[in-house]
């Protein structure tokens, strides 16, 4: 049913994809996007814990963190869809309380991390560029390293004399559906590339896999994982500019 | 709705015959302890006037509130001169003001500067104006308000409300009053001597003490202070003992996490993609 409704709004525009090569479209080649998303790192896969006594689960009460994120892309392909390599950054935070046994403290705890990835990034925009079509689906893969640390209280927390942060790594995919909101009104999105450069701009929603437990390696004892998994799935929303 | 007949003379005097800028040691509020008796404070007056100038400017000190003239018990300063007024209305002077004249020490139960008591005099200015030559329609210019402020009541002690015990650090709740400017706490060690633990602005009421020995029971107190450095008595005394407790981190480390790579190659690897990027560009070209 959205399908057909996106079909129709396609049709139902005189000049539904206003700014192709053919009609004196400015030169684009990068790709910026912001997105946001429930982001709740699978800390506790790998441990040797019961469930509702896992680190994260009861430090966090299981909640996932706000992540938000910016990448930015480089086409170096154009003709049947194009393609891409990008770099993307971004940050989330999550607080809880400190505990002594069972019982929840007033002291905070946090957990917070920078994921930056290296992204080769195909997008199959030919139908939208062809026939006004503003569906864009797209797939995205690549390399993922995120640093990460701790706190309680007014600084990193130290455990056992090992302070709290790291660096964890993996790979990373991602498959999303954009949808192109120049039809929505060409006069504006004219404007837009004429004056600002920014040739479209979508809406998207994308699932992410992201395995990033760095490659499941071990400690030095063999059974140990070597940094935080901060492998999860999830969903994020956002909005970007192709210019 | 239109305004009130009653606002319109003020209305008048700010925008049609301008202003006095008052100040005493170019503050707009002054505080003097005892150790300021026998001194002169020099107040500045700096005017802005347009229109006819049909008196004298006045310039005074009270302890209440500042009128169109000065009231009987002021301290009156020197006029400046009417003729001097017409002839640079935006002119500036100074006047020196005596502390031991000031009228609460002067007429008050004060027995004069130096004992203890807590009042704020004003710095004052007037000068009639006028928008017709022959100062028909008159309209009275006032200073900005200028307060000097002598205290020496210390404030009420603060109060502790609460104290929790953290890892290695307590974490204390105060309510200081209402006149403190700062709030000193003191913690009493193991061996039994009060130091001073902390001092921040009144507005701080949640406070953390860090490096302290967990399992030990430590004693809080604390004292606010005015403006004028005035301390109050100890408030109340509460008891904290910090504990050890497992942040994420810890639980996590219990459960077996590691670090993993060395946390030093996080920006390395901010740098790795910023690099792959510039490589990007070149492939482009």
């Amino acid at each position: 049913m959205i399908t057909a409704a996106v079909l129709m709004l396609a049709l139902s525009q005189k000049d539904p994809f206003p700014n192709t090569d053919a009609k004196a479209e400015s030169p684009r080649s990068m790709f910026t996007e912001i997105r946001v998303g429930g982001y709740y790192p699978w800390v506790d896969r790998p441990l040797n814990c019961t469930p509702g006594s896992c680190p994260y689960q009861k430090t966090f009460n299981n909640g996932s963190m706000l992540l938000v994120e910016a990448e930015v892309e480089r086409q170096l392909f154009q003709a049947f869809g194009s393609a891409a390599i990008g770099l993307s950054v971004g940050y989330a935070e999550k607080y809880g309380h400190a505990l002594v046994g069972t019982e929840v403290t007033g002291e905070a705890t946090s957990l917070r991390v920078v994921p930056m990835k290296a992204l080769a990034i195909y997008r199959f925009d030919w139908l939208a560029i062809r026939f006004g079509i503003p569906l864009v689906p797209y797939v995205k893969g690549g390399f993922e390293a995120v640093y990460w640390w701790t706190s309680k209280g007014n600084g990193t927390e130290l455990a056992d004399g090992v302070a709290g942060q790291g660096i964890s790594y993996g790979l990373v995919g991602m498959a999303g559906l954009a949808f192109l909101l120049d039809p929505l009104d060409p006069r504006l999105a004219r404007d837009f590339d004429s004056g600002m450069g920014v040739n479209h701009t979508y809406l998207f929603a994308e699932y992410n896999f992201a395995e990033v437990n760095s490659f499941g390696r071990k400690q030095a004892d063999g059974v140990t994982a070597a940094g935080l998994d901060l492998s999860s799935r999830f969903a994020m929303f956002g909005i970007a500019f192709e210019y | 709705m239109g305004l009130p007949l009653s606002f319109i003379p003020l209305l008048a005097a700010g925008q049609i015959f301008g202003s006095v800028t008052l100040s005493i040691n170019d503050q707009t509020s002054v505080t003097i302890t005892p150790n300021s008796c026998g001194s002169n404070l020099t107040g500045k007056w700096q005017a802005a006037l347009s229109g006819g100038v049909c008196s004298s400017m006045q310039l005074w000190v009270t302890n209440s509130d500042c009128g169109d003239t000065p009231a009987t018990g002021d301290l009156r300063l020197a006029d400046v001169d009417q003729g001097t007024l017409t002839n640079n209305r935006t002119g500036s002077g100074t006047v020196s003001i005596p502390v031991n004249s000031l009228p609460f020490f002067v007429n008050g139960d004060a027995g004069g500067c130096g004992g203890e008591a807590s009042t704020t005099h004003k710095f004052c200015a007037a000068v009639t104006m006028s928008s017709d030559l022959t100062c028909f329609s008159k309209t009275v210019v006032r200073g900005t308000t200028v307060s000097v402020v002598y205290d020496t009541v210390p404030p009420d002690p603060p109060t502790l409300l609460s104290a929790e015990g953290f890892d290695g650090a307590a974490a204390v709740i105060i309510s200081p009053p209402s006149d403190a400017a700062t709030v000193r706490l003191e913690i009493r060690t193991p061996d039994g001597a009060f130091g001073t633990a902390a001092t921040n602005a009144a507005s701080v009421t949640n406070v953390t003490i860090d490096n302290l020995t967990n399992d030990t029971v430590y004693t809080l107190r604390a004292f606010a202070l005015d403006s004028g450095g005035i301390e109050s008595a100890a408030s109340n005394e509460i008891t904290v003992k910090p504990r050890a407790s497992l942040g994420f981190w810890g639980a996590c480390r219990e459960a077996g996490c590691t670090t993993g790579c060395n946390a030093a190659a996080g920006p390395f690897s901010l740098a790795a993609l910023a690099a792959l990027l510039l490589m990007s560009r070149r492939l482009r070209r």
